[in-house]
């Protein structure tokens, strides 16, 4: 008999990034090693579950930078150069490490696997990632829903209510523009919500979001059901809140599953431990050493002493982790089921690119939990609307400010490291919508253009990734130039549209570089 | 701008144009910049100080239970003080749960068809969000206490 569901949700965002000016650029590898490490292997796994005939049910959200990136045909004719790169380092080591018998039977899995990789890519996908999540949404095991326009961090847009807009309307657009029709559910960036963030996303069409446990829990009234079952907001939105314990066991860094000593170390890669003229080709071409995604030890311990990674080992790892995340689910839902009168529902969410980039194992993990779910028959996986159709009638509460970053609030958005963006940001919102609202009429398609590049240009200083980067000292110097560039790029095009002289290479290099949206119309930011 | 439970950030800019503009308004003494903070709705200051940045930023230390603060920037003498603009209003996150009275209970149907709101009164049979948490700290089911970390 089944006793609840349990409702896994993979969270898809990459900032968007592309360099057309450089045949390498490091930081496009972001997309690369997404693709292969994460985006692929979950998409072999679920045509594995239904050949298998597997029931499962997983909802995916896709940040529209990402949908544009994958959509993207320089980038992705860049990605294939980056796969063929890494398949040609394969060969290399497996004839390098022919004698050795610790590492050859890896050297060979990665060249098996990385084939594997570029023939699923290039012949099942035709070359479009996104064709695969389609195929698997036709099929009724994938619920894809999107996120805000170029993920930004909603509550801290707020002082320009347009910039809002423009972050959900854009979004529904995109996801339109790649689905055929309009999404359920949306994945607020960072998880983050702030009062009346519902009535705007109800005024296009979302159905449902997802909160952190503690927007729901410290929501008036405080939920009867706590996480175990979705509300309803005053304006009629349904809220799901993510379950604290099953987040933990995956997410924590020294208690949960990707940390376990069998499972692949992350930072031991061949691109830093192989001898400089062997892997030159391989690396930055300026001789930096990079990661390769070709990686020999497991974690086996915190200091720095590695051991082989043994590939056996770490599949039994995985299916025991699967048994006892499965075990624990149903754990969870029994001892809530007596006491609530509907089926409880457990959300789970995660970013994808943990699963596979991060946590190598990862995508394994998942189909062994399917598997689990599906021979022990105990609960079911479910999708948000599956769920509400089940139950439609749900509590009203209103949902407290909160986000899924440390303490459950702002911080990591604004702080000491990154405060100094939002004086700009806010700013280029009210004069895009003070521009904007002036040139609803406007027919000049020069002037047109201007407008629209502004609107990328803000859009895409306005990514989450970027302050989050600068607060964690991660890619911080890259996070800050692309903000100045896109503060700088916006106030070039003011003055231009000012004062009528405009440098019209300068604005198609733009348009090329930050091409985010071709569909875009600036009047998304006039009030009308 | 709210940052946490605890802390609200606000920033300003002002022009020389705008300051000189006001500065005769004030009759006497020397004129130093001021930011102010208030809860919008009881229009109660919460902090003041002064500041010579014509361009500055603050992290304000309050615990507002999702009072919606507003911060105004003005100029004063030691005597009086202009007001010159005023942010939009800010909610941060509350530390303080929402209510667990035993009331009725407002819920939801919502569906192709519409939406229907409605009042049920609280039903001692099921337990309340505040109760299911209570249970699992009763029965310490494995991993429970991580559902109370932020509890």
């Amino acid at each position: 008999m089944i006793r609840g569901y349990w409702l896994p949700v993979l969270h898809s965002h990459l900032p968007f990034v592309k360099h057309p000016e450089h045949e390498y650029f490091l930081e496009e590898h972001w997309l690369f090693e997404a693709i292969t490490e994460s985006y692929i292997p979950l998409l072999i796994n679920m045509k594995q579950l239904v050949e298998e005939e597997i029931e499962f049910r997983l909802t995916l959200s896709l940040a529209p930078p990402l949908m544009e990136m994958l959509s993207d045909k320089q980038l992705m004719e860049k990605y294939e150069i980056y796969l063929y790169s890494r398949i040609q380092l394969a060969e290399l080591e497996s004839e390098r490490l022919k004698k050795d018998t610790d590492f050859l039977p890896l050297a060979l899995f990665y060249k098996e696997r990385l084939n594997q990789i570029k023939s699923f890519f290039t012949g099942v996908l035709n070359s479009d990632i996104l064709q695969g999540y389609r195929h698997f949404r036709d099929l009724g095991k994938l619920e894809v829903i999107t996120s805000c326009a170029t993920h930004g961090f909603l509550p801290l847009l707020k002082v320009n209510q347009k910039a809002v807009e423009a972050q959900v309307s854009l979004a529904v657009d995109s996801f339109i523009g790649y689905f055929g029709g309009p999404p359920e559910g949306m994945w607020l960036p960072e998880c983050a919500y702030y009062e009346g963030l519902d009535r705007i996303l109800n005024m296009y069409g979302i159905r449902y979001f997802f909160l952190d446990s503690e927007g729901l829990m410290s929501g008036d009234p405080v939920p009867r059901y706590s996480v175990y079952a979705p509300v309803y907001t005053a304006a009629g939105v349904a809220a799901f809140g993510r379950d604290p314990l099953s987040s933990k066991q995956v997410w924590s860094t020294h208690d949960g599953y990707p940390g376990d000593y069998q499972y692949r170390d992350f930072y031991r890669d061949a691109g830093y431990d192989l001898d400089f003229d062997y892997i030159k080709p391989f690396i930055s071409p300026d001789g930096t050493r990079v990661f390769t995604g070709i990686k020999y030890y497991r974690i086996t311990g915190r200091s720095d002493a590695k051991e082989p990674y043994n590939l056996q080992d770490a599949a039994d790892k995985v299916i025991e982790h699967a048994v006892h995340f499965h075990d624990e689910r149903v754990a969870q839902i029994k001892t809530v089921a007596p006491m609530i009168d509907r089926q409880p529902v457990v959300v789970s969410p995660y970013d994808a690119e943990l699963f596979g980039h991060w946590w190598f194992e990862g995508p394994d993990f998942l189909y062994r939990v399917f598997r689990e779910i599906h021979e022990k028959k105990e609960i079911r996986s479910i999708t948000p609307s599956e769920y509400l159709k089940l139950y439609p009638e749900n509590q009203v509460i209103a949902p407290s400010p909160s986000s899924w970053g440390y303490r459950g609030y702002y911080d990591v958005w604004l702080n000491e490291d990154n405060d100094w963006i939002y004086r700009h940001l806010h700013y280029m919102a009210d004069r895009l919508e003070e521009l904007a609202s002036a040139s609803v009429q406007e027919t000049d398609t020069l002037k047109i253009r201007l407008l629209n590049q502004m609107t990328r240009e803000l859009l895409l200083a306005q990514s989450s990734d970027w302050a989050f980067l600068m607060s964690t000292n991660t890619a911080r110097e890259y996070s800050s130039a692309r903000t100045k560039e896109h503060i700088k790029n916006f106030n070039r095009l003011v003055e231009w549209f000012s004062s009528g002289n405009i440098d019209v290479s300068e604005l198609e290099w733009m348009e090329r570089k930050h091409s985010i949206f071709a569909f875009l119309d600036f009047r998304v930011f006039a009030d009308r | 701008m709210p940052v946490n439970s605890d802390t609200s950030f606000v920033y300003w800019e002002v022009t020389d144009r705008l300051l000189r503009g006001n500065i005769r308004k004030l009759k006497s003494g020397s004129v130093q910049l001021m930011i102010k903070v208030f809860g919008e709705d009881a229009n109660q200051e919460i902090c003041s100080f002064e500041t010579k940045d014509k361009i500055g930023k603050s992290y304000i230390s309050y615990k507002p239970p999702l009072i919606p603060l507003i911060a105004e920037i003005g100029i004063s003498n030691g005597k009086g003080f202009v007001g010159l603009l005023k942010s939009k209003s800010a909610y941060s996150p509350s530390p303080v749960k929402g209510s667990r009275e035993r009331k009725a209970e407002v819920w939801m149907t919502s569906t192709a068809e519409g939406r229907e709101m409605f009042s049920i009164p609280f039903n001692e049979r099921y337990m309340s969000g505040a109760e299911i948490m209570e249970y699992y700290r009763r029965i310490k089911i494995s991993h429970a206490a991580s559902l109370f970390s932020r509890t």
